[in-house]
Parts: C-alpha cells; sequence; structure tokens
C-alpha cells in the first residue's frame, strides 16, 4: 500500500453550468504534492488555474473526480467541513491582498484564529510571531490603508501561517505589485519553503514561476506539462 | 470565544457606519418609546378609576333601574330591611349641573341628593365639618357637603363652615368640605355638592333617585346579597332584571377589562411602530450583507462557518434593536413624565419596560435572521469575487 501523499488529486472537472452554455473549466485534472514541495500552476489566462486552486484550497467542489487531502477525501464535503478544512490545514494569499479594511495587521492575522476558538493571548502571541516572520515586528497596529501594497500581502502571508497550514496557497500573489515588492514576496515565499512549508503558487509569470521547484501547466483544464527542475524533489506518480 | 469574535464584529459593523446604525435604531427608538408611553397612559389612567372605585369602600353595591322602572327612597328602605347581609343603604340622586352661587361668587357644579350613610358606604371622608345625618335627611334640612372644587371657587380660602351656600334659590349652609380625590377624570369627584335626598327630591320636584347605595356586612357575601337585592326588587316590580345591580368587585373587574383592554390595544398600535422599525432594521442589514459580502468571503476563506457568519450579524441586528430599545425606554419614561405635566396619571411599570426591552429583542432576533441567513449562505469564491 503506498504511502498517501499530502493532496492526491484523481482525475477532476470542473463545469460551470450557465443555462445555455457550459464551461468545462478542468477537465481530468490529476497530480500529486508530498510535503515541502514548491509547486507552480501555471498557464495562459481562462486556462482554469484558479478554478484548480480554489478546489485544492476546499473553497470549491470539483463537479466529477476524487480529492485527498492528507488522505482524507474531501471531494464532496459539506460547506461547514470545508471551513473547518481551510481552517486547519489551508492557509490563502490572494492578488487582491483580502485584508479587512476596519482591522489592525495584528487583527487581520489574528482573524484564522478566532474561528479555531484561540484565547486572546494566544491570538496576539501567534499573529505577533506571524508578523515578526515576515518582517512586519513594526506594523502590527497599522490598518491596511496605511501600508504599501508589498506590505499589504506580507499581512496576508502572515494570516496564511498563523494557523500553521499544511499548505500554503497563493493565486498570483505579485499581480498587483511592482518588481522590487514581487522579488520581496517571492523571497519570504521561498525562505519559507526552505523552512519545510508546502507552497502552491498560481501564475502565469514566469519569473514568479522560476522560483519554483515544481511547474505544472494547465492549457484549456488539462494539465500539460508537470516539470521538477531540481533534483530530489519526488516526481508526480512516484512512491515513496 | 467564537461568539467573542461575532460580537467584536458586530460592534465593528455598527462604528463602521454610525450615522445609519443610529437612524436605524431611531425606528425602535421611538416605537419602544411610543409602547412604553402608552401603556403608562393606559395603566394610569386605570390605577386612577380603580383608585376611584376603590374609594368606594370593599363591601359597596350599587343598585340602578333598567327602563321602565323607578327607583325611590322605599325601595332602599325595603333593602335595608329585608336582606339580612346589607347593613345599611342610601339613595343617591344625581339632578344634574347647577350654579352654586356664594355672595358674588359662581359656579357650576352637580348636585347629588344623598341618604344618610352614604359617607359611610362610599367610604366618603371630609377635610372639614360632618355629613348630614338621618334627622337632617327626615327634616329635609338645608345643609351642603360640598366638594373641594367649589370650596375653592367658591370661597377662595375662607373658612367655607356655616356659609349659606344657593343652589336653584334654595340657601344652604355649608357643614362640611369632603376630601380632594385627585384630578383623574378631570376632577368629577370634587366639583360636587351634596345635599339629603329628601331635599334634593323636593328641590328637582321629584320622587325618584337615580341609584341605591347598599353596603354589605363584608366581602364575602356581597355577591349573596347582590343576587338577594336582585330578587327583592324583581318581586317588587313583578318582572325579571328590573334592576342592575353591581357590587364594587364587579365594578373592579369591569373596569380592570375595560382599562387593560384599553392599555392592551395602545400597546399593540405602539408596537406596529416597532414592528416598522424592525422592517428598518432588516433593510439596513441586508444593505450591509451586501456592502460587506467581500468582508464575508474573506472571513469564510480562513475558517469561519455558517453559523459564525449568523451569529455575527445576529448579534449586530439585536444590537441596533436591543440598543434601540434601552434608549426608547429611557425616552418613553420621560415622555411619561412629560404626558403627566398635563394633568394625566402614568403609569410606566416594571412589566412594560420588560415587555419592550423583550419586544425589542425579538424584533431584532426576527427581522435580523433573513440578512443574516442571507450572509451566511454566500459562496465564498463568489464573495471573494465580488464588486
Ligand atoms: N463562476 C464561474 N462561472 C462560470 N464560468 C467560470 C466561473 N469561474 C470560472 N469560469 C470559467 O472557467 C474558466 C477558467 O477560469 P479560471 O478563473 O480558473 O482561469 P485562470 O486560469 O485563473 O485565468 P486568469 O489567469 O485570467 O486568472 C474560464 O473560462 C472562466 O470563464
Ligand atoms: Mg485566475
Amino acid at each position: 500500500m503506498a504511502t498517501e501523499p499530502l493532496l492526491r488529486l484523481e482525475n477532476i472537472h470542473k463545469t460551470y453550468d450557465m443555462g445555455d452554455v457550459r464551461v468545462h473549466a478542468l477537465r481530468g485534472v490529476g497530480f500529486r504534492v508530498e510535503p515541502g514541495e514548491f509547486v507552480a500552476i501555471m498557464g495562459p489566462s481562462g486556462s482554469g488555474k484558479s478554478t484548480l486552486m480554489h478546489i485544492i484550497g476546499c473553497l470549491d467542489r470539483p463537479t466529477a473526480g476524487e480529492y485527498f487531502l492528507e488522505g482524507e477525501d474531501v471531494s464532496q464535503k459539506g460547506d461547514d467541513e470545508l471551513a473547518e478544512l481551510r481552517n486547519r490545514y489551508l492557509g490563502f494569499v490572494f492578488q487582491e491582498f483580502n485584508l479587512l479594511p476596519s482591522m489592525t495587521a495584528l487583527e487581520n492575522v489574528a482573524l484564522p484564529l478566532t474561528y479555531r476558538g484561540a484565547s486572546a493571548r494566544e491570538r496576539v502571541e501567534i499573529a505577533t510571531r506571524a508578523l515578526e516572520r515576515v518582517g512586519l515586528g513594526d506594523r502590527v497596529r497599522h490598518k491596511p490603508n496605511q501600508l504599501s501594497g508589498g506590505q499589504k500581502q506580507r499581512v496576508a502571508i502572515a494570516r496564511s501561517l498563523a494557523t500553521e497550514p499544511a499548505v500554503l496557497m497563493a493565486d498570483e500573489p505579485t499581480g498587483n505589485l511592482d518588481t522590487t515588492a514581487q522579488g520581496d514576496i517571492m523571497g519570504i515565499l521561498c525562505e519559507l519553503n526552505e523552512s519545510g512549508i508546502t507552497i502552491i503558487v498560481v501564475t502565469h509569470d514566469p519569473a514568479v514561476g522560476a522560483h519554483c521547484k515544481r511547474v505544472i501547466r494547465l492549457l484549456d483544464g488539462s494539465i500539460v506539462g508537470d516539470e521538477s527542475s531540481r533534483p530530489g524533489v519526488v516526481s508526480p506518480g512516484e512512491t515513496r | 470565544m467564537r461568539l467573542g469574535e461575532a460580537f467584536r464584529s458586530a460592534v465593528e459593523g455598527l462604528r463602521g457606519s454610525i450615522l445609519r446604525s443610529a437612524l436605524t435604531a431611531l425606528g425602535i427608538i421611538i416605537g419602544v418609546a411610543a409602547v412604553i408611553t402608552l401603556i403608562a397612559v393606559g395603566q394610569g389612567a386605570g390605577d386612577d378609576i380603580t383608585a376611584e372605585i376603590g374609594r368606594l369602600g370593599a363591601n359597596a353595591i350599587l343598585v340602578s333601574s333598567r327602563s321602565g322602572i323607578a327607583l325611590n327612597t322605599d325601595h332602599a328602605a325595603e333593602i335595608a330591611e329585608r336582606v339580612p347581609t346589607v347593613i345599611r343603604t342610601a339613595p343617591v340622586l344625581n339632578a344634574g349641573t347647577s350654579a352654586a352661587r356664594w355672595g358674588a361668587q359662581s359656579h357650576d357644579t352637580s348636585v347629588r341628593g344623598v341618604g344618610a350613610g352614604y359617607d359611610i358606604i362610599t367610604g366618603t371622608q371630609l377635610v372639614t365639618g360632618r355629613f348630614f345625618g338621618e334627622n337632617e335627611v327626615e327634616r329635609r334640612s338645608r345643609v351642603a357637603v360640598i366638594g373641594n372644587d367649589v370650596s375653592e371657587e367658591l370661597f377662595r380660602g375662607r373658612d367655607p363652615l356655616g356659609q349659606s351656600v344657593s343652589v336653584r334659590g334654595q340657601a344652604f349652609t355649608v357643614i362640611g368640605v369632603l376630601e380632594s380625590q385627585g384630578s383623574s377624570f378631570g376632577g368629577g369627584g370634587d366639583n360636587v355638592i351634596l345635599i339629603p335626598i329628601s331635599t334634593a327630591q323636593r328641590l328637582f320636584t321629584t320622587t325618584r333617585v337615580s341609584t341605591i347605595y347598599a353596603q354589605a356586612e363584608s366581602a364575602e357575601v356581597s355577591a349573596m346579597a347582590s343576587s338577594h337585592i336582585r330578587r327583592i326588587m324583581d318581586l317588587r316590580f313583578g318582572r325579571e332584571d328590573s334592576v342592575n345591580v353591581t357590587s364594587q368587585d364587579q365594578l373592579l373587574d369591569i373596569v380592570r377589562t375595560v382599562t387593560s383592554t384599553l392599555t392592551v390595544m395602545l400597546g399593540a398600535i405602539a408596537g406596529i411602530s416597532l414592528l416598522v422599525g424592525g422592517i428598518g432594521i432588516m433593510n439596513i442589514m441586508l444593505v450591509s450583507v451586501k456592502e460587506r459580502t467581500r468582508e464575508i468571503g474573506i472571513r469564510k476563506a480562513v475558517g469561519a462557518k455558517k453559523r459564525d457568519i449568523l451569529a455575527q450579524f445576529l448579534v449586530e441586528s439585536i444590537l441596533l434593536s436591543l440598543g434601540g430599545g434601552l434608549v426608547g425606554i429611557g425616552f418613553g419614561w420621560l415622555l411619561a413624565r412629560f404626558v403627566e405635566v398635563f394633568g394625566l396619571t402614568t403609569a410606566v411599570t416594571p412589566g412594560s419596560v420588560l415587555l419592550a426591552f423583550g419586544f425589542s429583542a425579538a424584533v431584532g432576533l426576527f427581522f435580523g435572521v433573513y440578512p443574516a441567513a442571507q450572509a451566511a449562505k454566500l459562496d465564498p469564491i463568489e464573495a471573494l469575487r465580488y464588486q
């Protein structure tokens, strides 16, 4: 019996029914991700990258196919169970930062912790540490509108780290940033990956993809390439 | 902990648009203030009337004729004689309004002819002087006991005792002044002049009486006495239901029913405005959910469950309505005070405060459920993509 990988997707389909037209956003996608990997999902616009990330991130369910997260079949779970999984295993970084404007950086980072019932003291402690980890230890009291784009994205990364997720997912994390900030963010993600966190980045920017050890290429909802650029990384389909 | 976050985010949400929250709460404030004030007015009126009837004396029974029946003083005597549970009776003639004059002063007042013992049956108290007795009634004495208003209007601080007041051209010697009964019913209880029934009948050339007041031995036998009186009168007049017999108990019951109906009706009318306030809350909560769609998406993405989002928006709407309710109770109380300036008695009872408080909480809950459910069932991806 093969050891279960961190993520296992089997023949995932996603179709959007729009009345008269049906959009086939994913057509039988399957791959595995082992702990500690740094994966880029690349492809042209509309190829289904975000759709795939939403399914991996338990924000959405596949129309068909199976998805195992830490060996657990999550493809047909209910809304609240998915919420629980997101809180327990997953961290998100979005292109548009998605911070709550009325909250300070610290409160934003602590938000996922409130939904797992952490005490106020715990929340402050963990959130402070997460902010320090992304180099924002001196910006805890700042509101998002008092931060630069790069800083906002670092707060978002800190938020995704606060729950110590099994997988950190980022959808075009540098899409709204200039080259300097882009370098900062990718640097932080690389550091985090080196410290052992599994990261999946969705991007269509080759410069971003170049940071990643493994690149999965999508085209029209199908995988057209899966390359590992560095040796020592377990390739897909292979078992340990 | 999770509820703590719901509370925190709800307060945050309300603070985010202070003016809008305040205006929304205003609907509830007005509704609750209206409920408190109108119930206070209803209760106050009820308390007033009840107190007035309470003054009748605990065992009083009122006998009045139905149409086609003429009661007279003999009937009063007959009741006193033949009903063993009745201690005494006093006939009463309500002779309408006449001008009472003293010197150059004149004052319109209601004239009542009453029998001896009327003061005991009705529990009437005098501030000064005495009530007329059996002799004076028999001798058709021209004596009078005057109400507080009459005393003040005619004598303006001077001692009325021994003075001669003229009514319909007859001179009456004032022998007593009634204690003030308060300002209820426009002060009807104080603007009165009581004269012996016999004198009144001659003055108004009638043999009839309007009502016979009877006093039962005790409250326990008052029902028995009432039916006994009814039987005797029916026999006397040779027909069923010749008279209305009402004990003080029954009177209190009737009044209580009437005033509680009044209070409920006033409360219900005010409740409608509270309902309108609730609809305002629902409206604003729906807007708020729409505006914060993205926030809901973010919260869901990081692990908020349906119940977390539901709680957040429910707490928000309940805070709105409860806050409005509390302020409304304060305003209602002030308003009730203000109404008293116009001579109405009001009573802000703990019951009505509790009712208003509970009702406003319920309004917040009821009208908050739908918007909160809308928020809770949002799809996280669609919510994140909003705008
Ligand atoms: N909610 C939806 N309803 C209908 N169609 C959708 C929906 N979401 C995505 N699609 C369609 O699915 C396909 C894949 O969309 P997706 O957002 O995954 O692309 P993408 O690779 O992330 O593109 P981009 O690089 O522009 O972000 C597109 O054709 C899109 O129009
Ligand atoms: Mg996309």
